[in-house]
């Protein structure tokens, strides 16, 4: 017997019941008030978007494990941020590119992430100096040493990866 | 979607043929399915190259390896310093300039390696051995941004009026029609050391004083990381490195023997007891074994090999 879908009038109830709550688990893991209700939204709005066909027998479950999703997620942008503010520290300073162009690359930085999250380092740069350099694979292969056969094998797994999370149904 | 990947990562291979490449199109024409893979993962490309060319593989790997290490960090709570990379493109350090620029430099030479380069203006650029830069030019600009080792510059004038400028991180040199070297690897020192063989060349340092100092012909100067743009002697000897020598002026055989050290892998130790001896002449770089024998010829020391890589001189 199928249980009925996660429909607005349900998220609905469960935003006015344990919106509260959440933003106090939040803020208890992000020691910010403001954060804690933005990262609240998030959850809601994962929640909305879901394809979750379950009805919610444990609600606060359910949005706990939404909550650890998207806190993972929050802390893994931040430690990304935090890593290209130590390479910008480096540089000299006027290299460092203005603050419009500083997010588009930390936005870009973030999707990369998500795309070749698990992949080993040599796979990544394999993938990296491809799309982002535009270098052929004979190149990429003298540059790291390996073989063309590896390089290929490499851009597969990657490119399989990158679609499966930019498209994550089926083709 | 297999076929739609092997298909797209046989194009982004740099090297197919017009016929691999007709394969590919005859491909996508067959069925509408295939069409909308193939433009999804067009899209793939696309949402990592719109970033008008400001990101390099490099630097994108460095932040996201890195990002990987202070992840790993928070999760285990263990202190971790980052260790070098595989592919050696990533390197961290704990003290001092990170290493880990230089590993994505545009431009490197190995150690003992010095080569010359031609820049799109013309001008002309020598790199010694181990250093590592960037070549910035745009419509605007002309930068080399230098982040190890020692460079020459023989600068031409530019069509576009764009001014040319060595960026090193204790500050700028800008040259005005010159020919001038920045060395940024002078053993024990923490400034960038510049000495002009022609025309003029303006320091100034990156420091909260802004202090600048204007070489001309014959001089040297330094960016010193504490006490900015300084004005230095007379140059004796113009990158002898250019000619592959090493010059010694009644210089002590400690500096030599550190300064011999950037040329080649591993290190030269001078023992206290023979660093105050005193070396002239002028020495072929090529050979640097054959170096330390004329050193054990002409001065009371010998030379001992620990490893092939670590060498001690002492006094006899």
């Amino acid at each position: 017997m199928t249980a009925p879908p996660l429909d607005t009038g349900c998220v609905q109830r469960l935003y006015v019941e344990h919106h509260g709550w959440l933003v106090q688990v939040l803020r208890r893991r992000l020691h910010c008030s403001h954060q804690a209700a933005d990262l609240a939204q998030d959850v809601f709005v994962r929640v909305l978007t879901s394809r979750h066909r379950e009805a919610l027998r444990e609600p606060r479950a359910y949005l706990r494990t939404v909550a650890r999703g998207v806190l993972a997620n929050h802390f893994r942008r931040a430690d990304l941020e935090r890593a290209y503010n130590e390479l910008l520290a480096a540089m000299p300073q006027v290299l460092v590119p203005s603050a419009e162009v500083r997010l588009e690359i930390l936005q870009t930085l973030a999707a990369l992430d998500a795309m070749l999250d698990g992949l080993g380092a040599r796979t990544r740069q394999i993938f990296l100096l491809s799309q982002l350099d535009g270098c052929t694979y004979p190149d990429i292969a003298d540059r790291l040493g390996v073989s063309i056969n590896v390089v290929q094998k490499a851009m597969s797994r990657a490119m399989a990866q990158c679609y499966r999370v930019m498209w994550d149904d089926d083709a | 979607m297999r076929e739609a990947i092997e298909w797209y990562v046989m194009l982004a291979s740099g090297v197919c043929t017009p016929e691999e490449r007709q394969a590919c199109a005859r491909w996508c024409a067959a069925d509408p399915l295939h069409q909308r893979v193939w433009q999804r993962l067009q899209k793939v490309r696309s949402e990592v190259s719109g970033c008008s060319g400001d990101l390099a593989a490099a630097h994108a790997d460095a932040v996201l390896a890195r990002t990987d290490k202070i992840d790993d960090r928070r999760r285990r709570m263990l202190v971790l310093l980052a260790a070098g990379g595989g592919a050696g493109m990533l390197a961290w350090s704990v003290q001092g300039i990170a290493p880990w620029r230089a590993w994505t430099a545009d431009e490197r030479t190995a150690v003992g390696e010095v080569r010359t380069m031609r820049l799109p203006d013309g001008t002309q650029l020598s790199l010694n051995t181990g250093t590592a830069l960037d070549v910035r030019y745009d419509a605007r600009r002309r930068d080399i941004a230098l982040y190890a080792g020692e460079i020459a510059i023989e600068s031409a004038p530019d069509m576009q009026g764009r001014p040319l400028r060595v960026l090193t991180p204790y500050g700028v040199a800008e040259p005005l029609g010159t020919r001038f070297s920045v060395q940024l690897d002078e053993p024990g020192q923490s400034r960038a050391y510049v000495s002009v063989a022609a025309g003029r060349v303006r320091l100034r340092s990156n420091d909260v004083h802004g202090t600048e100092v204007t070489l001309s012909t014959g001089e040297s100067g330094s960016l010193d990381r504490v006490q900015g743009a300084l004005q230095g002697s007379t140059v004796a000897a113009y990158a002898p490195w250019m000619q592959g020598m090493l010059a010694a002026q009644n210089t002590r055989l400690a500096d030599f023997c550190a300064d011999l050290s950037r040329y080649r892998p591993g290190i030269i130790q001078c023992r206290e007891t023979a660093a105050d001896l005193r070396l002239s002449g002028a020495f072929a770089l090529r050979d640097s074994d054959r170096v330390l024998q004329v050193i054990a010829q002409t001065l009371p020391v010998r030379i001992v090999r620990r490893t092939r890589y670590w060498i001690v001189i002492d006094r006899v």
